[in-house]
């Protein structure tokens, strides 16, 4: 464990170190940002909308927006996912294929370093990066707990705000895992970058497939589906086997990364 | 470029036409020809990789490494398995916890006793089809009912497009969400789909008859109607009330006492909500009759209200205490408007007490319990105070702190009375019921969005009218929170967010990419 955490170490300094990474990081806050601005305008219009009439007087899809919670976080959470799903391919991207690319991956074949420990140093610091890159959304809900009021006293139901964040995290982390696989097995950055985003969005849409489709396979696809997982997350509901799924979806891809790996080993 | 290296090209192509004509199926074009197509052809394309590449699978296979391959596909099938395994273990039996302050993803206490008092199963029916806005709400909705009584309550979604037949059969308006109970050879139908509507119409299935509620007016008393309301003031009404009587499975109507001599044999409740006209003695004396004879009264007064039922109530035990109540501890910046959570331990208020939550009375009276020269069988029992601090302010208009000669202390606000009247003639109930609460302010429209005032007047009715399963906790709202900001404010939170965190990341990167650059 100790070597995996030196070489996650190490792949953090790297990422940090790149200008790409704040590229991406640029991206991330600038895209969330812009939401989250239009999130809450949206908010006030509809307060204001209560306040010259009633709760009781508006539709029933505008009762989200009684609460910052609700109407501000939970929402900007579901846009951060799908932000999510553009970045994390990038910095995914690099974890094994930079290292084929620049023919640095033979020499760490040849270290005395077990596959495991390559692959569990390098999710590692892919992890890193990923909860570095959300973390920066932490600064949205800080500005309305400054700036928002309610009876209670708290703006916002911290509860449900950070468990939204952690399934955000935990979405972050399957797809740094789905992507370190699929890295592993290209040389290409761009085409690792690309085939990562082909493979998590339509994971992602599932849910929408789902829609179509008849009983037994309906509630099949809704728990595969990323977005039907996350739903009860963002919402403010602890739900386990949600995961219990995130967490199976990366033990898988870290399996077949290291049988990846270790291939390299065996097949000339 | 040899066979074998286009083979690998095909195959590829192959490959990502096989993968995608699902996409092509359910999400861009919808055709199952195209879709088709595009499998088959895929599926033709790795054919041929295959074909091509054959020699290298025999290679493979006569390889120290083919070993490593048998071995790496059954880890990762063993690991798959296992991982199967355990997500159908956590998908049938894992816990969820719903961690909103309000537990507003929770079923609410008035929807797991209807559950829990349902005579016989209810089969839910959505009818919607799938790509409807509300379709996983609802689901979420029928899941939680389902899991709450798994013998009772059973659901499915019809597309009504797809089932026209089922659509015409309970009568559904085209395009409208619409959601059918059915028990038994009755059912019912509601359009909307939160938690409130559907236990409601779950309540309204399993009603033995209607409870009937008869609010008694001709003393200016508040009006059931909207249009009836003073023009002065618009809210003055119990429309909110009445909706909510009607969701919950009573019927609500205005009833006159001049000219009666009795109140009619199918009421459940009698209801005077903030008479300001003087009862005659005619009219007293028919009330009296009926709670002699086991009738159910909900009363509500006001400040400064005159009605002429001092005595009525006071052979119930309850004297109406002239004056505003006020408490300077526990009120919202103003000590006539009551906030109080302090309740007796009496089934109405046990659910408010359990769950913490502050009933809000506006210019309430206080009640006095009497001692004696009550009638027989008689019981008392309070059920909100104020706290100790309280007082009863006799000159409202000059000075809100208590001055001599007002009544101090933990003050009574609303009352629960039983009447034994077992021995009654031509009796009604065994029992007759009483509730008395100083304040009808609490009833009408703008106020009937307060959650516990709502609970507590609900309550209060499912008691008196023996309904024990209405007695609970209706479905909470979302506590409303506000970002009140205007232009001044939102400039500085748009430039922040838009503006100066994205240039500092970017402005991080350039200075990183040209220190690199440098060395």
């Amino acid at each position: 464990m100790r070597i995996a955490l030196a070489i996650a170490r190490k792949e953090l300094s790297l990422y940090f170190t790149t200008p790409w990474a704040y590229g991406v990081f640029t991206a991330m806050v600038a895209l969330s940002s812009f939401f989250f601005v239009g999130l809450l305008e949206r908010f006030q219009q509809v307060q204001e909308m209560a306040r010259r009439t009633s709760w009781s007087q508006l539709p029933e899809d505008f009762t989200a927006y009684r609460n910052l919670t609700d109407g501000v976080v939970v929402q900007l959470w579901g846009i951060v996912i799908i932000i999510t799903l553009f970045v994390a391919p990038f910095l995914s991207m690099r974890l094994f294929a930079e290292e084929k690319r620049n023919k640095t991956f033979e020499l760490l074949m040849t270290a005395p370093v077990r596959p495991i420990e390559i692959v569990l140093g390098k999710y590692l610091g892919g992890v890193g990066i990923i909860c570095a890159t959300l973390g920066l959304t932490l600064v949205f809900p800080v500005v309305l707990s400054a700036f928002g009021k309610a009876d209670s006293g708290t703006a916002l139901e911290w509860s449900t705000v950070l468990l939204g964040y952690g399934g955000i995290l935990m979405w972050g982390a399957t797809c740094m895992a789905v992507g370190m696989f699929i890295s592993a097995l290209t040389e290409s950055q761009m085409l690792a970058a690309f085939l990562t985003f082909a493979v998590l969005l339509p994971w992602m849409l599932l849910s929408g497939v789902a829609q179509g489709a008849e009983e037994p396979a309906r509630s099949v696809l809704m728990y595969l589906s990323f977005d039907a997982q996350l739903q009860n997350l963002l919402k403010g509901i602890l739900d386990v086997k949600s995961f219990v799924f995130f967490a199976s979806v990366i033990v898988f891809s870290l399996v077949l990364t290291h049988r990846t790996v270790e291939a390299r080993r065996w097949v000339s | 470029m040899n066979a074998t290296l286009i083979g690998r090209y095909l195959g590829a192509f192959g490959l990502l036409l096989l993968v995608s004509s699902p996409f092509t199926l359910f999400v861009t074009s919808g055709s199952p020809i195209a879709s088709g197509v595009k499998a088959g052809v895929g599926l033709v394309l790795v054919g041929v990789y295959l074909a091509t590449n054959l020699k290298q699978f025999g290679q493979l296979a006569t390889r120290k490494s083919s070993t490593f391959f048998i071995t790496s596909v059954l880890t990762v099938l063993g690991v798959l398995g296992a991982l199967v395994g355990i997500n159908y273990v956590a998908h049938q039996q894992a816990p969820q916890w719903d961690l909103t302050k309000e537990r507003i993803h929770t079923l609410a206490p008035q929807t797991i006793a209807t559950l829990g008092t349902m005579p016989e199963k209810v089969k839910a029916i959505g009818f919607l089809p799938p790509t409807h806005e509300s379709y996983a709400l609802l689901e979420t909705l029928f899941q939680r009912y389902h899991a709450e009584a798994p013998a009772k309550f059973e659901y499915e979604f019809k597309d009504p497009r797809r089932s026209p037949e089922m659509a015409a059969k309970y009568q559904l308006k085209e395009g409208q969400a619409s959601v059918v109970l059915a028990r038994g050879e009755s059912h019912t139908t509601l359009a909307a789909v939160s938690e409130q509507d559907l236990t409601n119409a779950l309540i309204k299935l399993g009603a033995v008859g209607t409870q009937r509620v008869y609010f008694i007016t001709g003393h200016g008393e508040w009006p059931l109607d909207k249009d009836e309301a003073a023009p002065s003031d618009p809210g003055g009404s119990l429309s909110e009330l009445r909706r909510q009587l009607l969701q919950e499975g009573y019927a609500a109507e205005a009833m006159y006492l001049v000219g009666t001599t009795d109140i009619p044999r199918d009421a459940s409740l009698v209801v005077i909500a903030g008479a300001r006209v003087p009862y005659t003695q005619p009219e007293v004396a028919v009330l009296r009759k009926y709670l002699a004879s086991g009738g159910r009264l909900v009363y509500f007064t006001d400040a400064g209200l005159v009605d002429g039922l001092g005595e009525l109530l006071a052979e119930h035990g309850i004297l109406v205490d002239d004056g505003v109540a006020a408490d300077a501890q526990f009120n919202s910046g103003n000590p006539y408007v009551v906030l109080s959570p302090f309740y007796s331990t009496h089934a109405i208020v046990a659910p408010l007490k359990q769950r913490g939550m502050n009933v809000e009375l506006p210019t309430p009276r206080s009640l006095t319990v009497l001692r004696e020269g009550m009638a027989g069988g008689v019981h008392v029992e309070p059920l909100v105070h104020t706290s100790q601090h309280g007082w009863v302010e006799t000159k409202p208009d000059e000075n809100a702190v208590p001055s001599d000669g007002e009544k101090t202390g933990q003050l009574t606000l609303a009352a629960a009375i039983t009447r034994d009247t077992k021995d009654a003639a031509d009796k009604r109930f065994d029992e007759a019921r009483l509730v008395v609460v100083g304040d009808s302010e609490l009833l009408l429209d703008p106020n009937w969005g307060h959650e516990p005032n709502r609970n507590l007047v609900m309550n209060t009715l499912g008691w008196t009218s023996n309904q024990v399963s209405k007695v609970t906790m209706r479905p909470p709202d979302r506590e409303v929170s506000t970002l009140e900001l205007d232009t001044d404010a939102m400039d500085p939170i748009r430039f922040i967010s838009t503006d100066l965190i994205p240039l500092s990341m970017m402005g991080l990167g350039l200075a990183i990419w040209l220190t690199r650059r440098n060395k």
